[in-house]
C-alpha cells in the first residue's frame, strides 16, 4: 500500500478520466473537513505500477474506530476503489487484484487500529466474492439511471403519463434556473423540513454544501432553483462527473406536492446532463419503497451496487448488526 | 395493462408452460417436467403461482412447499437438488417500463409474504436467476439478500478467440496432456460412472454427495431427450473424468460433475472443460455455462479459462434460533 498526495491523486484520476464525482480531490477534502475523519489517498500498486486507487477515510463514531469509503454523513452513495481498466484484464487477474484490495484494506485497518471497516462499492464493483471470502457481511443496495441516449423526446415519452403531466403543469408556472450559494440556506431548510416532518434526522449542513459547491465550482456542482414569481419553491444540488450527472440533495417534496417542481427540476437536470453529451442522470438511491416508487416513474435502469462490512472486536458485533438491520 | 392489486393464482402444469412460453427468461429448471422430477424426490409440494389478473399474468413463481423438520419450507428452488437459481420469471413485455415491472413484482411479492412467508415459521430461500436484478421487494418482505455468482463464455465467437483468451500456461497445458485423454459425450447409462466418481470425491472430503442419485436417474427418463448429455474423458480405458451437461435452448450447462481428479488424471478437468467448449461451439451453441463460481477454489479453476463473471442473488429468511445454531457449529 502507498499514500498518495494530492497531486499524484489528481494525475491517477486525470489517467483513468472515467469516474464518479466524489472522487474529485475537492470533494474528498470537503467530506474530510466536514466528517472530520481522515482522508487517506490509497495507492493500489502491482509491482511499481499503480493499477487503482481507492479513498479511504479514518474517524471515530461512538467510541469505534472506522475505516470507511465513503465516510459516514458524507452523503455520498458509494466510493471504494476506482481502477484502471480492470474490464480489459483476464479473469484470473482481475479476481487475484480484487483480492489483493480486500488484503490491502485489512492491513490498513490492522495499521490504523480500526475496529470497523466499511465501505460502500461503486455499481461497477459486481464482484464481492473476495469481501466474502474473508468473512465481510454484504448488504445489497440500489440506486437508479436514467440513460440519456436518445432524443429528448424519446426519454421523456418514456417516463409515466403522470410525471410528463406535472412536467407539462410546472413548465407553465414555475422556472428552473441556476442558483447561487445563497440558495442553498433554502435547500437546507427544505431538508430540514422534509426529514422532520418524518422523524428523520440529518448531518448535512450548509457549510458542507457550500464548501462542496466553491471546491468543485460550476462545472462540476450546480444548484437548480425552481420559483414560481419570486418564490423558491424547489431546489436541488446535481454534481457532475465526466460521463454522468447526479442529482446529489434535494429536490424535495415541495409544499404543494401537486405542483411538479420536484419532477421539472429533475427533468431540467437530465436536459443539461444530455446537451453536456454525458450518458445518464442518476437519480440517487432506490432503497426506500416509496422513494424508488417515485423515481421508478421516470422509467430508469435499476443499478445495485454493495455495502460491505467486516469488524473486529466489538466492532464485529456493531457490523454484523449494522448488516442485519435492513 | 398495469394490475392496481395483484391477484394470485395457482395453476396446473400445463398453465405453467403456457405462461413460460411468454417470459423474458427461461431456464432448463422452470419447465415444469424438471420441476415435476424434483416434487417426486424432494417430498415437498410444487406450487406454480401466477401473478396478474387470470387471463393475463404477468409474473411466475414456481415454488415448493412443505416441511424440513419441525420447519415450515418455501423453496425456490429447494437445496440438495444442484438447481442454481429458479426464482420469480416476468412476461417480456413486463421488463420495459421500470414502474410497471416494479410495481407488479411489489404486489406479487406483497401477496406471496400475505398468504406464506408472514404464516410460517420456517425457511424461506428464493434463489433468482440472473435475468432477475430486483431483491428489493424480497427485503421489503423481510428475506436477506445474497449474492451469488457463476461464470459463461460466449461460444458464438467460435473456439478460437476463446482459446486465445485463456490462461497462457492453462493452454500450454491442454497442448500437452489433451491427446493423453479421449473425450466423448457417452450414453446416458454412463452418468453413473461421474456420478459414483463425485460421490468418491465428497466421501474423500469427510463429505456426502447430497443430490439423489434417484433423481437424476429420473431426470433423463423424464426430460426430452438429450436434454441431459453425459461428457466423458477416458485415460488408457479408465474414466478419468466426466460430466452431466444440459443442453437446453442455446445454452450448455456444465451441470454436475468435474470432481476432482487423482494425481494420474492431472489435468483431465480443465482437459474436459475445453473439450465440452469445443463440443458447445461445434454444436452451435451461443453460451456455455460454467455453474457456479463461488467458493474461492473453482472460482480460480474456471477463472483460468477467461470467462464473464455473471451475478445473481438469492434471498432467504432463516429463523434466528437455526442460524445461531448453524453459526456456533460451524
Amino acid at each position: 500500500m502507498r499514500e498518495l498526495d494530492a497531486d499524484e491523486w489528481e494525475r491517477i484520476l486525470a489517467d483513468i478520466g472515467d469516474f464518479p464525482p466524489f472522487y474529485a480531490t475537492e470533494w474528498l477534502e470537503a467530506a474530510q473537513t466536514h466528517t472530520r475523519f481522515r482522508l487517506i489517498r490509497v495507492a493500489i500498486t502491482a509491482g511499481d505500477e499503480v493499477i487503482g486507487i481507492s479513498p479511504m477515510f479514518l474517524g471515530e463514531r461512538r467510541g469505534l474506530r472506522i475505516l470507511a469509503s465513503p465516510p459516514p454523513g458524507a452523503a455520498a452513495p458509494y466510493l471504494g476503489p476506482l481502477w484502471h481498466d480492470l474490464d480489459g484484464l483476464k479473469e484470473t487477474t482481475r479476481l487475484s487484484r480484487q483480492e489483493e484490495f480486500v488484503h490491502l484494506v485489512e492491513d490498513l485497518a490492522k495499521a490504523t487500529r480500526a475496529t470497523v471497516i466499511l465501505l460502500r462499492l461503486q455499481p461497477t464493483q459486481v464482484d464481492i466474492r473476495p469481501f466474502i471470502w474473508r468473512g465481510f457481511t454484504c448488504r445489497l443496495r440500489h440506486s437508479y439511471r436514467v440513460p440519456l441516449n436518445s432524443s429528448e423526446d424519446a426519454i421523456l415519452r418514456s417516463f409515466s403519463h403522470s410525471v410528463r403531466r406535472n412536467i407539462r403543469k410546472a413548465e407553465k408556472t414555475i422556472e428552473v434556473h441556476t442558483g447561487s450559494i445563497s440558495d442553498l440556506d433554502w435547500l437546507i431548510g427544505a431538508i430540514d423540513m422534509r426529514l422532520g416532518t418524518q422523524r428523520l434526522h440529518t448531518n448535512l449542513s450548509r457549510t458542507y454544501l457550500e464548501d462542496v459547491l466553491r471546491r468543485l465550482g460550476p462545472e462540476r456542482a450546480e444548484t437548480l432553483v425552481a420559483r414560481r414569481g419570486s418564490s423558491v419553491v424547489n431546489a436541488t444540488l446535481d454534481l457532475i462527473g465526466p460521463r454522468a450527472r447526479y442529482g446529489w440533495v434535494g429536490a424535495t417534496r415541495p409544499q404543494d406536492p401537486a405542483d411538479g417542481s420536484t419532477q421539472l427540476i429533475a427533468w431540467r437536470g437530465m436536459q443539461k446532463a444530455r446537451n453536456a453529451g454525458l450518458s445518464w442522470f442518476e437519480i440517487i438511491g432506490a432503497d426506500d419503497p416509496r422513494l424508488a416508487s417515485f423515481k421508478a416513474q421516470f422509467n430508469p435502469e435499476l443499478v445495485r451496487y454493495y455495502e460491505v462490512s467486516r469488524g473486529f472486536g466489538i466492532g464485529k458485533l456493531v457490523a454484523w448488526i449494522r448488516a442485519k438491520a435492513f | 395493462m398495469r394490475p392496481t392489486s395483484m391477484s394470485i393464482n395457482l395453476v396446473n402444469q400445463a398453465e405453467w408452460n403456457e405462461f413460460l412460453r411468454t417470459t423474458e427468461a427461461r431456464s432448463p429448471f422452470h419447465s415444469p417436467d424438471w420441476l415435476g422430477v424434483v416434487e417426486r424426490w424432494s417430498r415437498l409440494r410444487v406450487v406454480y403461482i401466477l401473478g396478474g389478473s387470470k387471463d393475463s399474468p404477468v409474473v411466475g413463481l414456481p415454488a415448493f412447499l412443505g416441511r424440513r423438520g419441525p420447519l415450515a419450507v418455501f423453496f425456490s428452488p429447494p437445496p440438495n437438488f444442484a438447481i442454481p437459481f429458479l426464482g420469480p420469471v416476468f412476461r417480456e413485455t413486463y421488463r420495459l417500463r421500470e414502474e410497471k415491472r416494479r410495481t407488479a413484482l411489489r404486489e406479487f411479492t406483497q401477496e406471496l409474504a400475505m398468504r406464506w412467508f408472514r404464516k410460517l415459521w420456517g425457511i424461506v430461500k428464493i434463489d433468482s436467476g440472473p435475468w432477475h436484478w430486483d431483491l428489493r421487494p424480497f427485503i421489503e418482505a423481510g428475506l436477506e439478500a445474497i449474492p451469488r455468482y457463476t461464470y459463461t463464455i460466449d461460444l458464438s465467437r467460435g473456439y478460437e478467440p476463446i482459446a486465445e483468451g485463456m490462461q497462457k500456461y492453462l493452454r500450454r497445458e491442454l497442448k500437452v496432456h489433451s491427446n493423453e485423454y479421449v473425450f466423448r459425450v457417452a450414453n446416458s447409462s454412463e452418468r453413473s460412472a461421474v456420478l459414483e466418481h463425485l460421490e468418491a470425491r465428497y466421501n474423500r472430503k469427510g463429505e456426502t454427495l447430497k443430490v439423489p442419485k434417484t433423481y437424476v436417474d429420473d431426470l433423463f427418463v423424464k426430460l426430452p431427450e438429450n436434454r441431459l448429455r453425459v461428457f466423458v474423458l477416458m485415460k488408457d480405458g479408465d474414466f478419468a473424468t466426466g460430466s452431466i451437461g444440459i443442453c437446453y435452448e442455446n445454452v450448455l450447462y456444465n451441470w454436475l460433475g468435474n470432481p476432482r481428479v487423482p494425481p494420474e488424471f492431472q489435468y483431465a478437468n480443465e482437459v474436459l472443460l475445453d473439450q465440452m467448449i469445443r463440443w458447445g461451439t461445434a454444436q452451435g451453441y451461443r453460451r456455455f455455462d460454467m455453474m457456479g463460481s463461488n467458493s474461492r477454489d473453482i472460482a480460480y479453476f474456471k477463472a483460468k479459462f477467461n470467462p464473464t463473471l455473471v451475478s445473481y442473488s438469492s434471498a432467504r429468511r432463516i429463523p434466528m434460533p437455526l442460524k445461531l445454531f448453524v453459526r456456533l457449529r460451524s
